[in-house]
């Protein structure tokens, strides 16, 4: 079995983007189950607000405790052994993280009350998960093709 | 000159260079292909998400904390006179006949109704009208329905019957409990800020209030007499404009169904 090749700058720092964003929904996924305020720096606490509109859940589900899980996914793809098939798959989550986070975001702007508000929380894993997605892009398109990784399909 | 054999070394060359041009463009190839597909299939899981349970859960209990917090902002900056919730000049008119302990209202309220303030009633379009009509109260708060709506009308004599009329639906509980105590019901009215508490209280012993609630029911009444609804139930909403006034719906209209019903009145 051929030894791990080492990780590339860019998959470092793609797990250390992923590990914030895993916090930053964990610590919402908390609050949410431990009833407790959420810290927001902005006046009015609209972080409160989003986090209790109808679209901060999904049947039920509460949409931190969701993200949280797809950072896990994030992560863990990222661990396993690097191949086109890991690289695709990064690729799919965070694409399938970015474009809900597009949603969550234009509820914001345009639904929860008819104004903006923005939960920083909600921003925060917003900028990660737009970091993430072009560079798990420029990660899956740019990698060599090995000679013993046929390209399947 | 060059001999044979260093031509056809030269064509092999040239022909491996084309080989592994044309294999290397398929790859890049292959890989779009497979990029355009995840793109598509994650495109397609979130829009069936969205559509399937987005936006949508009626069910979702709110303690205290949150309700306030989402009344307030849906209501900021939004005008309110009595039982008016938005631009007196507006076009459109939605007059929403409802009970506070009837869920199927709070569906409406924290749904299509919530969607409604949220964009036409802010931009000035539509404005609400709440009127009251006892239904669900009639099981186990009949009692309290006259007081529960009294409390709403004594908000709105400061401008804040909207909050009040939010805050209940936000926080109601099982119709089939007697939840509606005076302490249920002052406990909404501490809810709201800026509500002067004392004055308030005060109003709540209005017999004219007391008669409006009884004026909504008759205003109801006439409307199943005229056969214009079938029945007593909540909520009804009645649409009017510049075209007219449409016939009464008894349902929680969605949000895309109200604009529809706008669409027809204006």
């Amino acid at each position: 079995m051929a030894p791990a090749a080492p990780r590339s700058t860019l998959v470092r720092v793609m797990l250390v983007l992923a590990l914030l964003g895993l916090a930053d929904a964990t610590y919402l996924s908390v609050v949410h189950y431990a009833g407790l305020k959420v810290l927001c720096a902005a006046h009015g606490n609209p972080c409160e607000t989003v986090q209790s509109s109808k679209y901060s859940f999904l049947a039920g589900v509460p949409v931190a405790l969701i993200g949280a899980i797809g950072y896990v996914l994030i992560i863990a793809s990222m661990l396993v052994r690097d191949s086109e098939n890991a690289r695709l798959a990064t690729l799919a989550l965070t694409l399938l993280g970015f474009g809900f986070s597009a949603y969550l975001t234009y509820q914001e702007t345009f639904t929860i009350t008819g104004h903006p508000i923005y939960c920083e929380w909600c921003v925060g894993s917003a900028i990660v998960l737009t970091i993430l997605l072009i560079f798990s892009l420029a990660r899956y398109l740019r990698a060599p093709q090995h000679r013993d990784e046929p390209l399947p399909g | 000159m060059a001999s044979r054999a260093e031509q056809k070394a030269a064509a092999r060359a040239a022909r491996e260079a084309r080989l592994k041009a044309a294999s290397k463009n398929q790859a890049r190839n292959t890989r779009l292909l497979r990029l355009a597909s995840v793109a598509g299939g994650v495109a397609i899981v979130i829009v069936v998400i969205i559509l399937a349970v987005g936006g949508g859960s009626g069910s979702t209990t709110y303690t205290n904390k949150q309700a306030k917090a989402i009344v307030n902002h849906l209501l900021k900056g939004i005008p309110q006179s009595g039982n008016t919730l938005g631009n007196p000049k507006a076009k459109i008119t939605l007059t929403e006949y409802g009970d506070l302990v009837c869920p199927i209202c709070r569906d409406f309220a924290i749904g299509g109704e919530h969607d409604t303030i949220a964009k036409e009633v802010r931009a000035g379009k539509v404005k609400i009208v709440y009127r009251a009509d006892e239904t669900a109260s009639g099981a186990f708060n009949h009692k309290e329905f006259v007081p529960g709506q009294v409390a709403a009308l004594a908000a709105g004599l400061q401008h804040k019957e909207w909050n009040y009329i939010l805050l209940w639906y936000y926080e109601q509980k099982s119709e089939d409990t007697a939840y509606v105590t005076n302490h249920w019901i002052q406990g909404i009215a501490l809810q709201i800020p800026g509500l002067d508490l004392t004055k308030w209280q005060s109003d709540r012993n209005s017999s004219a209030l007391a008669s409006r609630v009884k004026s909504d029911e008759q205003a109801m009444a006439a409307l199943v007499a005229a056969k214009e609804i079938p029945s007593n139930a909540t909520p009804t909403l009645v649409f009017s404009g510049s075209k007219g006034t449409a016939q009464p719906v008894q349902a929680p209209l969605t949000y895309s169904q109200l604009k529809t019903a706008y669409g027809i009145v204006s």
